[in-house]
């Protein structure tokens, strides 16, 4: 990748160097990847013309195949053939198996942590992942003939922090720099422009609630999103990851059981054959008024019609459940039906006629479907990223997340204290006090754990913080305040401090689910070994893209604010300290380079929080004037 | 940490919640972490924990109860007890009967007049704190504080009476 062109003090910076920024929708069952060209997201086409990447990775002893031909794999070669990994992110191998049995790996013996072993050894959920995004990012780096800047990767709104740190570690594995992990409904919202009016004309009058309406194959989620002035909220989200277009094909397949008296041997045995079968039926049935369901069970040939009233008969009850969780969102949004605007499909089994009927007259709104389902989230991610890389200056837009699953801590009897409720809007720190029940005591256990019930059992334990070097004191004197905090990608990190003494306790994170940081560097040093990479010149490449990051950022905030804001001699000092760290950053002393970041850090700090507040103010103040 | 002043706002309990609203889409709009996904680390900090701290604010200043509490704060004066609040029996009394009328309540329509009462309740001490606060004495303060408490009382008992609403709207439907 091509180093940015510094621009000297007091010059602009160089002609606007395109930055590429791409999107990914990383699915249970198929993937895709998608950029803004020429002003226009779209998604990319492998060179068979496929948008849609199959979600499956083969371990062949010397190669990992991903995508159709290790869909094609899947049968011949099913232990080394990896489908739907997305199920097992940050999931223990029994949360998996609950919902799905008969699966036809080898797995290793940590619960916990399952991983799959395959012929090119153990490979945990986290690295099939990576594979999955490194064929997206060969896919976009041959479609732009360019190094990529950036990605935003899409996540079920539903996803807990171990699913969610999963994903983020992935992306890490694959040599990818996350901008930030995107809500798949907030995306889809993106993708139909439901910003534009506003952020483009001020005559704009797409203010409003949308809800999004997500039923893929295995999953629902709803979320109800709330526009105002060019500002995106997630009031609310709710789901069931359990539920999906499959359990239309299942019905069909029950049905049809019964009506030529399978028995239950059989049902097992030509499962897969019946499902397939259902589903070519199902998707007829979107345009034609009746189709013949046929199948080849021991040599006898059944054939059973099934009408399009038949079909909505059999999964009206399952549509229902969808509606009953849109009833709930709308409740946790403190919103009525009278408030939905504009309803956006996304997931293929919104093709089937009745959920559009059903939906749209539950929200009493025409859904939106101009944009194929499958591929609307991957290009609202598109958008995002081109934003977020720093393409559109001037966009307005902007996103509002909320924490989608409360996070609380253990509290005596297994009960969960909440700490964080859910639907709260992100960043945000919560703090809480606790104290010593014994004297002298030093160290103290705290259990993190996220979900709505309120017992210890029913929620996910999502890590156990040891609280060591705490200062002895008499039991109860001691206020420990621990601070949880949650970022924009919605993870969470937690500092603790003992309040009298002001000594920071020290805290190591044991995640109940996924990996540890030390664990995660192990396997991209591993990963760079075997791709023959050089570790190092790859590190040394990251820090002097940081150091361009910084020197540029910062001559342009002297450019901008250094003669209002800084003395002439902290001016001096910076200055001096940004031409130490561009020497460092020419050379290929990485240390060297890292302590000229910290230093240049440290001696700005003051600057740049002088540039925040003065940047606030004037919005501010500009906004008073606004209301006289 | 003034909330108030972080939004550029009087110290006020009768807050305009939509001019509220207006900074809070202003300050977003500059904070963001969005809005620094590609900028230094440093920014990328500094920017979080501004956002983080106007989200909060935000959400303090967002309801009365837990406004009042930080203007309180704002002018250091310490929360009222519970044995003040329950020392009142004019209080307990009305607390009672609202509790009473909530319990023996079985279908919308009865729910619904209740949830009038409570709102002309909730007003009442709205403006009542709404004065206490303005007067700003260490004597109106004290009694503000011990308001604020039963506001809490009275905000809590709304929501039990919307949540068992949607109960019977539920069961019905």
């Amino acid at each position: 990748m091509a180093l940015l062109q510094i621009a000297e003090p007091g010059q602009s910076a160089a002609p606007h160097e395109k930055k590429i920024g791409i999107g990914i929708d990383l699915g249970t069952t198929n993937s895709l990847v998608a950029i803004v060209q020429s002003g226009e997201a779209k998604t990319i086409a492998d060179q068979t013309n496929a948008h849609l990447m199959p979600s499956v990775v083969q371990y062949q002893p010397d190669q990992v195949i991903v995508g159709q031909h290790a869909k094609l794999a899947a049968d011949n070669d099913p232990k080394n053939t990896i489908v739907s990994v997305k199920r097992f992110m940050g999931r223990s191998l029994q949360d998996v198996t609950q919902h799905w049995q008969h699966l036809p790996y080898e797995f290793t013996q940590d619960e916990k942590n399952p991983a799959f072993i395959t012929a090119q050894g153990v490979k945990n959920p986290i690295q099939v992942s990576a594979d999955i995004l490194i064929a997206l990012k060969i896919r976009a780096e041959q479609s732009v003939a360019d190094d990529i800047t950036g990605v935003v990767i899409t996540v079920p709104a539903y996803y807990d922090d171990a699913q969610r740190q999963s994903t983020k570690d992935a992306a890490k594995l694959a040599g990818l720099n996350v901008l930030r992990l995107l809500n798949e409904p907030t995306a889809a919202a993106i993708a139909y422009g439901l910003d534009q009016n506003t952020a483009q004309n001020n005559l704009g009058t797409n203010d409003g609630v949308i809800a999004v309406y997500d039923l893929g194959g295995g999953t629902f989620d709803v979320s109800i999103l709330k526009l105002n002035k060019g500002v995106f909220e997630v009031k609310a989200t709710a789901g069931d990851t359990a539920l999906g277009g499959d359990d239309f094909d299942l019905a069909i397949v029950n049905y049809v059981g019964e009506k030529v008296a399978l028995n239950d041997q059989q049902m097992t045995r030509f499962h897969r054959q019946l499902m397939s079968e259902a589903k070519r039926v199902k998707e007829l049935l979107s345009t034609e008024e009746s189709t013949l369901f046929t199948s080849d069970i021991e040599g006898h040939l059944h054939s059973v019609e099934i009408t399009k009233t038949l079909l909505d008969t059999l999964i009206s009850t399952t549509i229902k459940r969808t509606i009953e969780t849109c009833s709930q969102a709308l409740d946790d949004a403190k919103l009525g039906i009278e408030n939905i605007d504009k309803v956006v499909m996304v997931g293929g089994s919104t093709r089937v006629p009745l959920v559009r009927n059903m939906v749209s007259q539950f929200f009493q709104a025409e859904p939106l479907t101009s944009i194929d389902p499958d591929r609307v989230v991957a290009i609202g991610a598109g958008i995002q990223a081109d934003i977020l890389v720093g393409n559109k200056p001037g966009n307005d837009m902007l996103l509002l997340d909320v924490l989608p699953l409360s996070l609380g801590i253990e509290t005596m009897g297994g009960l969960v204290e909440k700490i964080i409720p859910r639907n709260t809007t992100i960043p945000v720190a919560r703090a809480q006090e606790f104290t010593t029940f014994k004297d002298g005591q030093t160290a103290m256990m705290v259990h993190v754990l996220q979900g709505e019930r309120e017992l210890v059992d029913h929620c996910r334990s999502l890590a156990k913080f040891d609280l060591t070097d705490m200062p002895p004191m008499a039991a109860g004197a001691a206020h420990i305040r621990v601070t949880f905090q949650v970022d924009a990608d919605g993870l969470l990190s937690v500092t603790a401090m003992e309040k009298s003494s002001k000594v920071q306790a020290h805290i190591e994170v044991k995640p109940s689910y996924g990996l540890e940081e030390s664990e995660i560097l192990e396997m991209l040093t591993a990963s760079m070994q075997n791709a023959n990479t050089d570790m190092q010149a790859r590190m040394l490449r990251e820090k002097q893209v940081e150091a361009q990051r910084v020197l540029e950022s910062l001559y342009t905030a002297i450019e901008a604010d250094g003669d209002e804001l800084l003395s002439a001699e902290e001016r001096d000092v910076i200055e001096f300290s940004l031409n130490e760290l561009k020497k460092a950053s020419e050379g290929d002393n990485e240390s060297l380079i890292t302590q000229q970041i910290e230093k240049v850090d440290a001696l700005s700090q003051a600057f740049a929080s002088r540039r925040m507040d003065k940047a606030i103010n004037l919005a501010l103040s500009g906004q008073s004037v606004d209301n006289l | 940490m003034n909330y108030f002043s972080l939004f550029n706002l009087p110290v006020q309990f009768d807050l305009n919640l939509e001019v509220l609203e207006q900074k809070y889409q202003v300050l977003q709009k500059i904070t963001h972490p969005d809005r620094y996904a590609s900028a230094s680390e440093q920014e990328q900090r500094l920017y979080l924990q501004k956002n983080t701290q106007i989200n909060d604010a935000y959400h303090v200043l967002g309801s009365a109860v837990s406004r009042g509490e930080h203007i309180l704060d704002v002018r250091k004066v310490p929360r009222a007890s519970e044995q003040e609040t329950i020392g009142d029996t004019e209080f307990l009394m009305q607390q009672m009967e609202l509790r009473e009328q909530l319990a023996s309540a079985h279908d919308v329509v009865q729910l619904e007049i209740l949830n009038k009462t409570i709102q002309a309740t909730t007003a009442d001490y709205n403006e009542r704190i709404t004065l206490l606060l303005n007067e700003n004495t260490d004597d109106s303060n004290a009694k503000a504080a011990v308001e604020l408490n039963k506001l809490k009382f009275v905000v809590k008992l709304s929501i039990e009476t919307r949540e068992r609403e949607k109960h019977i709207e539920k069961s019905q439907g």
